[in-house]
């Protein structure tokens, strides 16, 4: 049996990212904790969960989200809390909002955190926020993310791009503010400020997200995995997730896994053998490597139950 | 009558008219400024818009603001009347008019924390007035356009080395833009650089005339204009409008040091001719039935010529803006607000009606001073036998000859007699080029503050009806409307055959627009003075006769406009050609009507506020 | 005593000339001071949108942008009361009549 890390090749960064996309339900947290487990073998892996079900707390016996947990030798765990998160967000501006807009200083603390975590937009912006950071986080070789609700999950993913184009545009105008502030103090005689610390900000944020979108779209630093079962629901939304990474970051994903197909006798049993064929034959015509997860009849939910999904694995396409 | 005389009289009546009834009863009884008041500029301090500015640096930047075309134009038509009369009014008018009006806005908007002339009408009058306010700086602005690019284009025909002056400036203009913004140059170096290019520019400019039709000038202007206000071309209307600030101070001083120099020459024009005037000097076509009816009395047709030198409405505006948001002291303001305006009436007086008085009689200031005026009149053009007076040029070219003349004298006693004729061409063709210069200032301004008013009058469409709105006030329909307007009005030129002087005389759209210019300034001017006046009433709570004193010249004032226009509706319109029936006309009438809806309002806030 | 006011009219007198020196100057970076601060009115504008419920640029840009502007802001909050008053400002520092 192969390992799953060759169908991930290349990995040229440092860490690299391995992001878990899939409809809510198809198996994508076993998968992502099946895929950490066997990069861990080798490397120190950290599993990232952005998923809101927060299952991996349950299979990993893990008992707090917001920090990094050893589970296995070098095998970490990490469950994101967006509530918790976008709090921690959001609170450190409290204040400095309550100084610049007056008005808000009737609400407290609570009321604006609120405020600002409803708001559409805020929490693929939170997501966003440590998608960066992950990227960063040297000490593990490998960082596989088992990624929020497919909606939320590509909207993420776009988020570079249009913060980047905000970027440009914010930049463009402060350029010309802080030549003509410049111009004006020069000629006047006056003392001038040469730093602007907004620019500079804005600048720094240029460099990040930059960064961030070319990874995302770099072979060799991120890979991404689509898990779907045999199933019209699940293989729509994988189409349209390949669909995207092809279109907007034009990327193909490194794996497709088939998850919970029935051995043939079930399959004819339950009535669903022409339907699975047919997904399955689909699935193998993609071009892309592709890997089929057999049903299991009692549901994984400890971290040795991952170790039986790998037996019941075979490769449906090799591509090169 | 000596040139010292009336430069001491005008020189006295303004010093005992600023020490007395300005800081006496202005400043202390009806205003009663104080200097422990904050100011806006302290209260609202901001770093930005809100900055406490030096008295003197103020004066200068609102002087600026205010100085342009309209002191020069007004009075030199105004002379029709013997040199006593305009005299008087100028004086007059700007002590207890003008200045006061200029004063009065910039106080009026301090104590309203710096917002502008129309909000406070709006607060004290009513909403309405906001609008009303608007649809006249409208039209006040497209009549602007129009004499103003006729000025303009007059000038460039009978001067057209001033044209080529005029061509020139701008890339000059240009390269003091990149060598300050672009480039580590200091402004006080690029100054210096723009400034000797502009007199080699001046030097090549006098011996090479740019000759091109009237017509020709006033679409080049009005494209111009709409350039100038359509596009942010920064780099070249900031210097253009900052070389301008410095030919205004040598036009200024050279006029008082003229003065000076020429203080013993005997005025060879008349105090006094006549009250009545013909009919042409308020507009009417010379030679027709209204052109030659003598219905110009001087009361009330006054406003209707001699318009900025006394007052002008777009003062209060300008002192509500930045001016009032930059005085750093309430008794600052008597020295910005009223003294600037005195300082233009005397502009007026020194630059315009004295030169103009001194250099009446060609024939008998030549006999006078042994200066060879015929022949230096005959090498541009005017030919002493058939035009023996001044009065015989159009109003804008008597102002350019008599300056030149009295300079020219002026300047003869220092370098010799033989010099007369290059010193008369010389400051001749910088007089014209200084008023072109103000007249282009003005035309982009103006057409970017119609755009501006246009967009700010529909915004009552706009819940209406989107789609039309956003039409109207697109920047260039809304700028396009009120150029072409402008130079359509200024367009035609007339040539009238005059059998008492046996020739034809060029009449330029500017003569017959004019009136109704100075006529709706005026008539601005009068209604923010009314405003002025009922906020000294209503909110300052000034009664018994320190109120009159304001009260009175506000009404007297409105009652001299509403009648010299009305005058000139009955009189003159009627004989004017279509083009103008139509669109001074209709202005005109359109003002009225407006007028009178403002005073309804005036009346109201009056009772309700006693 | 005739001495003293007349030393005190001269130094009135370069005062006033300094003045209008200091204004000429002053007057050469007018216009570019107009187009400075509207440029700045509309970045902060944009920056600051979502905060007031318009829909500019992500919610967390404008956050992490505020800590640098925080003195700018109030430029925007002095400005935004006088709203369309304009006329009179653009006026005085366009040039006049």
């Amino acid at each position: 049996m192969t390992s799953l890390l060759e169908f991930l090749q290349p990995t040229l960064g440092e860490p690299h990212v391995v992001i878990v996309l899939g409809k809510g339900g198809v198996g994508k947290t076993s998968t992502s904790i099946l895929i950490a487990d066997e990069l861990s073998s080798s490397s120190d892996t950290l599993l990232v969960s952005f998923d809101p079900a927060k299952h991996i707390l349950e299979y990993l016996d893990v008992e707090e989200p917001m920090r990094v947990v050893r589970v296995k030798d070098r095998l970490y765990v990490y469950q994101l809390d967006i509530d918790m998160a976008a709090r921690e967000v959001t609170s450190r501006y409290v204040n400095l909002l309550n100084d610049l807009l007056p008005s808000l200083q009737v609400l407290n603390v609570d009321d604006v955190v609120k405020a600002f975590k409803y708001m559409p937009g805020v929490e693929e912006e939170v997501f966003l926020r440590k998608l960066l950071e992950l990227y960063k986080r040297r000490e593990f070789k490998y960082v596989v993310i088992d990624t929020p609700p497919t909606g939320i999950a590509l909207r993420t993913l776009i988020l570079p791009r249009l913060y980047n184009m905000w970027l440009e545009k914010l930049i463009e105008i402060r350029e010309r503010i802080v030549a003509l502030r410049y111009v004006i103090a020069r000629t006047l005689g006056r003392k001038y400020e040469v730093d602007d610390p907004a620019l500079k900000k804005l600048y720094e944020m240029r460099d990040e997200y930059r960064f961030l979108e070319a990874s995302l779209r770099d072979y060799g630093r991120t890979s991404y995995v689509i898990v779907a079962n045999p199933e019209p629901l699940p293989i729509h939304e994988m189409r349209e997730v390949v669909s995207f990474l092809e279109g907007e970051l034009r990327v193909k994903p490194k794996l497709v896994v088939l998850n919970k197909v029935f051995p043939d006798d079930v399959a004819v049993r339950l009535g669903v053998y022409e339907q699975q064929r047919r997904y399955v034959d689909g699935v193998r015509q993609l071009p892309y490597t592709s890997i089929v997860i057999s049903y299991v009849s009692s549901p994984p939910s400890k971290l040795r139950d991952i170790a039986r999904l790998r037996e019941s694995l075979y490769v449906l396409r090799r591509q090169p | 009558m000596y040139v010292l005389v009336i430069l001491l009289i005008v020189l006295a009546i303004y010093v005992i008219a600023y020490t007395y009834y300005g800081r006496g009863i202005l400043e202390r009884r009806v205003v009663k400024a104080s200097p422990d008041r904050l100011t806006p500029a302290w209260e609202k301090f901001d770093g930005i818009d809100y900055v406490p500015a030096n008295k003197y640096v103020l004066y200068g930047h609102h002087f600026a603001s205010i100085a342009g075309a309209g002191p020069i134009i007004g009075p030199a038509i105004a002379m029709v009347y013997g040199w006593a009369l305009p005299l008087i009014w100028v004086l007059f008018g700007n002590i207890f008019i003008g200045a006061v009006h200029d004063y009065l806005s910039i106080m009026a908007s301090v104590r309203h924390g710096g917002i502008s002339i129309m909000s406070i009408s709006e607060n004290v009058m009513g909403r309405k007035a906001k609008y009303i306010f608007l649809a006249y700086v409208w039209i006040a602005l497209i009549l602007v356009l129009a004499a103003f690019i006729s000025v303009a284009a007059s000038i460039f025909v009978t001067v057209p080395q001033a044209a080529t002056l005029s061509v020139l400036f701008m890339p000059i203009a240009l390269l003091f833009g990149l060598l300050v913004y672009r480039t580590g140059i200091s402004v006080r170096m690029a100054t210096l650089i723009a400034l000797i290019l502009l007199v080699l520019a001046f030097i090549y400019a006098l011996r090479t005339p740019l000759h091109l039709t009237y017509e020709a000038w006033v679409v080049i202007l009005a494209v111009y204009g709409f350039i100038a206000a359509a596009l942010p071309v920064w780099y070249l209307l900031q210097p253009r409008d900052y070389v301008n600030a410095y030919l205004l101070w040598a036009f200024v001083a050279f006029a008082v040091l003229g003065a000076l120099l020429t203080a013993g020459y005997a005025l060879t024009g008349p105090a006094y001719t006549s009250f009545k005037a013909p009919g042409a000097v308020i507009g009417a076509i010379p030679g027709t039935a209204a052109g030659k009816a003598m219905v110009a009395y001087f009361w009330p047709a006054v406003p209707l010529i001699i318009a900025c030198g006394a007052l002008s409405g777009f003062h209060s505006i300008v002192g509500s803006g930045t001016t009032s948001k930059q005085l750093s002291s309430e008794l600052d303001a008597l020295l910005v607000g009223y003294g600037a305006m005195l300082t233009e009436g005397a502009v007026s007086s020194l630059a315009v009606i004295l030169p103009i008085a001194l250099a009446w009689s060609f024939t008998s200031l030549e006999a006078a001073t042994g200066a060879p005026i015929s022949s230096a009149l005959s090498k541009v053009g005017i030919d002493v036998a058939k035009t023996p007076t001044i009065l015989g040029l159009p109003a804008a070219e008597r102002f350019y000859t008599g300056y030149g003349i009295m300079q020219a004298l002026a300047w003869s006693k220092i370098l010799g007699m033989g010099n007369f004729e290059t010193l008369f061409t010389t400051f001749r063709t910088f007089a014209a080029f200084a008023l072109s210069a103000f007249v282009l200032t003005t035309l982009d301004t103006a057409n970017r503050l119609a755009r501006f008013a246009w967009s700010e009058f529909f915004d009552w469409l706009k819940p209406i009806d989107e789609t039309a709105y956003r039409f109207l006030t697109n920047r260039w329909v809304a700028s396009m409307v009120a150029i072409a307007i402008g130079a359509i009005l200024a367009y035609p030129q007339i040539s009238v055959y005059v059998p008492e002087l046996e020739r034809h005389i060029t009449v330029y759209a500017y003569a017959i627009v004019w009136p109704a210019f100075a006529g709706t300034n005026q008539l601005l001017a009068a209604l923010a003075l009314l405003t002025s006046a009922l906020w000294v009433y209503a909110v300052l709570k000034v009664r018994g006769w320190i109120s009159l004193v304001i009260m009175a010249p506000a009404l007297f004032l409105w009652i001299t406009v509403t009648a010299a226009l009305i005058l000139w509706l009955v009189a003159i319109a009627p004989g004017l050609p279509l083009l103008y029936k139509l669109g001074a006309g209709t202005m005109v009438a359109i003002t009225l009507i407006l007028d009178i809806l403002l005073i309804a309002l005036f009346v109201y806030g009056l009772r309700r506020a006693s | 005593m005739v001495f003293k006011s007349l030393y005190l009219i001269l130094r009135e007198f370069f005062n006033f000339i300094r003045g209008i020196d200091q204004a000429l100057i002053e007057e050469s970076v007018s216009a570019l001071q107009l187009e400075y601060v509207e440029l700045e009115v509309a970045f902060l504008t944009l920056v600051l949108g979502p905060l007031v419920g318009v829909k500019t640029v992500p919610t967390l840009l404008t956050l992490e942008l505020l800590e640098p502007l925080r003195d700018e802001v109030r430029i925007l909050a002095s400005r935004a009361p006088r709203g369309r008053d304009v006329l009179a400002d653009l006026m005085s520092s366009l040039g006049g009549t």
